[in-house]
C-alpha cells in the first residue's frame, strides 16, 4: 500500500536508508514522483536544509592558548 | 590515537589541525545555546576540560565528536546557571495541522520562487539569513541541536546521533522537525513579503 501524503513528507529523510525496508522506501518515491505537492514539499523542505548552511561559523584556532596554558602545567 | 600522542607530546600542530576540525561546528553550536557574550568563555571552557580530561577519553568516538559532546554539556550546564527560561519539550511534528486526519493534504506548500533553490543567492539573501537564524534560536533545544550539527555545520548525521547521545533514528526525528519548522519559517517570511 503507497503511503499517504502526511507519511511520505515523513519518509524524506528515509529515502537513501539501507535499514529502512526497500518496499517502504520505493512506496515513498512513487508518491514523491506523483504528487504534486508532497514534491513540492521534498523540494522546499531539501532547499531548507542547504540554505542552513549559509549559517555556517567560519573555524578558527582561540583553543591555541588553552593548550599553551594546558602544555605548560606539563 | 596518534593524535593523542601528539597532543600529550605538546604538538602544536596537531592541536590547530584539530582546532581546524572542531571550533567551526563547537563555535556554531555554542553560539546557539548561550549568550552571544558566553560563547568565548564557553569555547575555552571546552578546550581546556577536553585536553584536562584527555586520558579517560576511550577512543569509542572520533575525538572531534567527544570535544563537541563536553562542549554541549558545558553549554547546557551555563544556560542552567543563567537561568534563562527552558521551553517545555515540543513532541509534536510541525506538520501535523497541515494534514487531515487520513494523512491529505489541508494546506499544501505553496510554491517558492526558484532562487531559494540556490545556496549563493540564499547567502546573499541577509534578510532571510536572518530570519533563518532567528528562527533557528526559537527551536526546541533538541531539535535546534539536530539541525545546527547537521544542516548548518555539516556534521554526518550519524556523529551528531553521537553528539547527542541519541540513536540514529531519533536524531531523523529531531532534525525532519526542526526542518519542518524551518521550512514554515521561510513560508512564514515569504507570506509577509507579498
Amino acid at each position: 500500500m503507497l503511503p499517504t501524503c502526511r507519511e511520505a513528507t515523513q519518509l524524506l529523510d528515509v529515502l537513501d536508508d539501507a535499514d529502512t525496508s526497500l518496499l517502504t522506501r520505493w512506496g515513498a518515491r512513487f508518491h514523491l514522483r506523483y504528487c504534486d505537492k508532497c514534491h513540492r514539499f521534498a523540494n522546499q523542505y531539501r532547499a531548507t536544509s542547504r540554505a542552513l548552511r549559509a549559517l555556517a561559523t567560519p573555524s578558527g584556532n582561540s583553543g591555541l592558548s588553552a593548550f599553551r596554558a594546558w602544555r605548560a602545567r606539563g | 590515537m596518534q593524535l593523542i600522542a601528539a597532543l600529550n607530546a605538546g604538538n602544536e600542530s596537531a592541536f590547530l589541525e584539530l582546532c581546524r576540525a572542531v571550533e567551526g561546528p563547537l563555535r556554531g553550536l555554542l553560539r546557539r545555546f548561550v549568550s552571544e557574550a558566553a560563547v568565548d568563555d564557553v569555547v575555552q571552557q571546552t578546550w581546556m576540560r577536553a585536553l584536562e580530561s584527555l586520558g579517560q577519553f576511550q577512543g569509542r568516538s572520533r575525538l572531534s565528536t567527544w570535544i563537541l559532546q563536553i562542549g554541549l554539556n558545558l553549554a547546557r550546564n551555563a544556560v542552567q546557571r543563567e537561568k534563562r527560561e527552558v521551553p517545555l519539550p515540543e513532541e509534536q511534528d510541525p506538520d501535523d495541522g497541515c494534514f487531515t486526519s487520513v494523512g491529505n493534504w489541508i494546506t499544501p506548500p505553496p510554491t517558492w520562487p526558484d532562487s531559494l533553490n540556490d545556496p549563493e543567492q540564499v547567502a546573499a539573501n541577509r534578510e532571510l539569513v536572518q530570519h533563518l537564524e532567528t528562527e533557528l534560536r526559537k527551536l526546541p533545544d533538541a531539535w535546534r541541536a539536530a539541525v545546527v550539527l547537521c544542516d548548518v555545520e555539516g556534521l554526518a548525521p550519524r556523529e551528531a546521533a553521537s553528539v547527542l547521545d541519541v540513536e540514529d533514528g531519533n536524531l531523523r526525528v529531531l532534525l525532519h522537525r526542526g526542518r519542518a519548522r524551518l521550512r514554515q519559517g521561510i513560508e512564514a517570511l515569504l507570506n509577509a513579503q507579498v
